[in-house]
């Protein structure tokens, strides 16, 4: 099913949700008893304040209101009829009228039965209610009995009365509680939603500022809930007979215009200034001096909330035909309402019989549709949250799969480059070295008087650059002296066979920086190739081989007591050390002082700058 | 077999001549050394070629010192050297290295020696070494004591990298006298700085190699060796 499909069905559903609640609403309310136990007419008469007649007597049809003759008067009817009762009806009878206005008297045979009046309880709604009398057996008797109804209105008020209805009352019980339900407890019912639904939509606003709907939303619904509300006080503007409150209504439609605005995605300036205009509204309501200004502006407010409910419909329904599934959604919500809130406003403006409104009520489709959208906006949400989790965690693997693909890559190539260059330095090391001493021993053999002792001593320096070799790939974990300590076991017969003496002030020297092998065999080179020389030319007494270190260096220095050291006497080799000094971004130099040739090898302790880093790891 | 050189018998001046079993396949090798330890008279030295004739000649008299080079036309000394201390638990054994690398000093360690003697090294210094044997010393070198701590800290000598089980459980003071040596302090030196006697220091380094000699046959090394997959 696809999701036009889907939400088509939606709607579907909301609108006969809408419908159905509508039709139930109306026929709840406005529903009547059969017409058999109506009393369509009476015999009415108009009264002045203190209860005599001012007008003839006259045949009136229920049901009927009559628009205050002053303005400034109360206006008093008093009607009478009669029904003729059977012994078996008066057990069970009761008198029910549907709606009344403003206050009503019922005697029966000069007896007072009830007595109901809309404003006694601060009747904020402005709605009618309906007047029951039950339990008529005790006023009635068989025959013809008398009914008399005053009916009286507080000044500029309609007096108006529905049909009365006299039966069994069994049978028009359900029927006052059915009207009761719908002017009065439906609308509290609705009230405590509202205030309800306000608080968790201004806490949604809070937490999701950007979406201004849930704000204008959470303001419509707090406005209707401060309105419908019986128990808040009316702040001493009393004196008038419509309370204050009841202009919060047009304060209401304006923050429901700005609500459908931004579910539209049009919150225009030209809207804004609509919704600026209630306040003032409340000003003139306010500040007005005379009481008769009231009625104007009550007139003009309701003009007000019908424009707004105009616009809010244009908005929505324009935002829908473009595609807005928000406002498609909340549109049958809103006609709806608008329906009611029209119906109601009528029912104001004429000074009918009857004022059961159900604006109140419809505000439950109302808000049905906006709890379905509000539901769709949840589950589209979290679909998205969900589809955003699925691709991330795709993205997530991809990009691992892919840096693990590199990283492995890199290692790869990074252990065959090492390979390649540890390879390359030993070929270098073995070629420099013994290839060298094999070679020369191969023509000092192959030469006609073979020369054993030089063969011998090339056959040695091979031995001895092997092990040099050798001994630089053991790990000594940076530790020069360790290295040099390897290097004296090997070196120390030589000296010993050439008549020197070694002298030993190797302290310990903390660790260099990437030194590995390549940098060991370097230093050790260095180390031989001094010792080496002092041998075949100084003709000294002993070699000293001392360490020294400050913060940042190491120095070794070889140091021997023979004859002066002259560039010229060793220069290849001299510059073969200084080739490997460079090599281990050290610093080779040589001395003659006070009888002693100084050979002294400086190295950082931070190790090679820069170069192959990679031969340098163990 | 090549038979004994030097001075037969306990020797015409009264001294006591040291019995020495030299194994070397290399004639010119073998002379070198023969000549070496012969030289000073103290010496009588009975040279085999390999291992059979090894085995003849320390059936017919137990030496007191073995010098012995590990690979053998016929096989592995290691076996052989293990079997003749075991026979003769005083037995000194030394091996003859090219190199003195550290497979050589673990496979010499498994065979139960005391040190090596690098095949070229001076007459002098083969014949002082093998006497340090066998008066009770163990010349042990600053590269064997490094390769011992390495290995008991658990340190790979080898491309293993795990920790070894069966890294030899030395002592701290077995470590400290290592760890002097490697750093190439003379046993004064070091008996000086641990406070003890300087005739202790040898008898310590006798019993680290020992309980190496136990420990190290356990070794991936050595049993590369013993499959060939590591020539010696």
């Amino acid at each position: 099913m696809s999701a036009r499909w889907r939400l088509g069905l939606g709607l579907l559903w909301l609108i006969v949700a809408l419908a159905g609640l509508s039709i139930v609403t109306s026929t709840t309310a406005f529903s009547e008893p059969r017409r058999a136990l109506a009393i369509e007419s009476a015999n009415c008469q108009p009264l002045n304040s203190a209860g005599t007649a001012t007008g003839s007597r006259k045949i009136v049809g229920f049901p009927f209101s009559a628009p205050p003759k002053m303005p400034r008067t109360a206006s008093t009817i008093r009607c009478d009829f009669t029904r003729d009762f059977a012994t078996g009806e008066i057990g069970g009878a009761a008198l029910l009228i549907p709606s009344f206005a403003d206050s009503i008297t019922i005697e029966v045979n000069g007896e007072r039965v009830a007595f109901a009046q809309l404003y006694m309880m601060r009747n904020l709604r402005y709605s009618s209610f309906p007047a029951f009398a039950p339990a008529l057996r005790d006023v009635l008797h068989e025959g013809r009995n008398h009914f008399r109804i005053t009916l009286s209105a507080l000044p500029g008020h309609s007096v108006a009365l529905d049909r009365v209805f006299i039966g069994p009352e069994d049978e028009l019980r359900p029927y006052y509680h059915a009207r009761w339900f719908a002017a009065a407890v439906l609308p509290t019912v609705v009230v405590g939603g509202e205030i309800a639904l306000a608080v968790v939509l201004a806490l949604i606003w809070v937490a999701r500022r950007r979406e201004a709907e849930f704000g204008w939303l959470a303001a419509t619904l707090a406005l209707a809930a401060v309105r419908g509300s019986v128990m808040i006080p009316d702040f001493g503007f009393a004196g008038i007979d419509l309370p204050f409150w009841n202009l919060l209504a047009v304060w209401e439609a304006a923050a429901g215009l700005m609500f459908c605005a931004a579910l539209a995605r049009a919150p225009s300036p030209t809207l804004r200034l609509f919704a600026a205009a209630p306040l003032v509204l409340t000003i003139l309501y306010v500040l007005s001096p005379a009481i008769g200004m009231i009625p104007m502006l009550v007139r003009a407010a309701m003009a007000l909330v019908v424009l707004y409910l105009g616009l809010a419909n244009w908005v929505l329904i324009r935002a829908a035909a473009n595609g807005n599934r928000d406002a498609l959604i909340v549109v049958p919500g809103i006609i709806l309402l608008s329906g009611f809130v029209l119906w109601d406003l009528t029912s104001i403006l004429d000074p009918g019989f009857s004022r059961v409104f159900l604006a109140r009520a419809a505000y439950s489709g109302f808000l049905l549709a906006v709890a379905g959208l509000m539901t769709l906006r949840f589950v589209r949400a979290m679909r998205e949250l969900d589809s955003t989790a699925v691709a991330l965690s795709v993205r997530v693997a991809e990009a691992e799969a892919e840096l693990r693909a590199t990283y492995d890559e890199l290692r790869a190539r990074r252990e065959a480059e090492a390979i390649n260059r540890e390879r390359a330095r030993l070929m270098r090391d073995l070629h420099d070295g013994i290839g060298g001493e094999l070679a020369s021993m191969l023509a000092l053999a192959d030469a006609p008087a073979p020369r054993t002792q030089e063969i011998a001593r090339h056959a040695r320096a091979a031995l001895t650059d092997m092990r040099l070799i050798i001994g630089s790939l053991e790990d000594y974990g940076g530790d020069l002296s360790l290295a040099l300590v390897a290097w004296r076991e090997r070196a120390e017969p030589q000296l010993r066979a050439a008549g020197l003496r070694l002298v030993w002030s190797v302290d310990d020297v903390p660790p260099l920086e990437k030194f590995g092998p390549a940098q060991v065999l370097d230093v050790l080179r260095i180390v031989q190739e001094a010792v080496t020389n002092v041998i075949k030319h100084a003709g000294a007494s002993y070699v000293r081989i001392e360490t020294s270190a400050d913060a940042d260096r190491i120095a070794v220095a070889i140091c021997d007591d023979g004859a002066d050291f002259s560039p010229g006497s060793g220069g290849s080799g001299l510059a073969n050390m200084r080739m490997r000094a460079d090599r281990l971004a050290g610093r080779l130099t040589m001395r003659h002082i006070g009888g002693e040739t100084r050979i002294v090898l400086d190295l950082p302790r931070r190790g090679p700058a820069s170069g192959d880093r990679s031969a340098s790891v163990p | 077999m090549t038979g004994e050189k030097g001075d037969l018998g306990g020797g015409a001046d009264g001294k006591h001549r040291h019995r020495v079993l030299l194994i070397e396949d290399d004639p010119p090798i073998r002379e070198r050394l023969a000549g070496a330890l012969t030289a000073h008279g103290d010496c009588i030295v009975a040279e085999a070629a390999n291992l059979a004739e090894a085995r003849t000649l320390l059936a017919q008299q137990p030496p007191d010192l073995i010098v012995a080079d590990l690979g053998l036309p016929d096989g592995l000394a290691i076996d052989f050297l293990a079997e003749a201390r075991e026979r003769q638990p005083e037995i000194e054994i030394l091996v003859i290295s090219v190199l003195g690398d550290e497979t050589t000093i673990l496979a010499a360690i498994a065979a139960g020696a005391s040190g090596y003697i690098l095949k070229d090294a001076l007459p002098e210094d083969i014949h002082s070494t093998a006497l340090e044997v066998l008066s009770g010393g163990s010349p042990i070198s600053p590269s064997i004591a490094r390769f011992i701590v390495r290995r008991a800290r658990g340190e790979s000598v080898t491309d293993t990298p795990v920790p070894n089980p069966n890294a030899p459980s030395l002592t701290a003071r077995e470590f400290d006298i290592l760890w002097g040596i490697a750093k190439g302090l003379t046993y004064n030196e070091i008996a000086d700085r641990l406070g003890l006697s300087r005739h202790t220091v040898p008898s310590h380094i006798k019993a680290i190699y020992r309980k190496l000699q136990v420990e190290t046959r356990g070794e991936a090394v050595y049993e590369a060796i013993q499959y060939g997959l590591i020539k010696l």
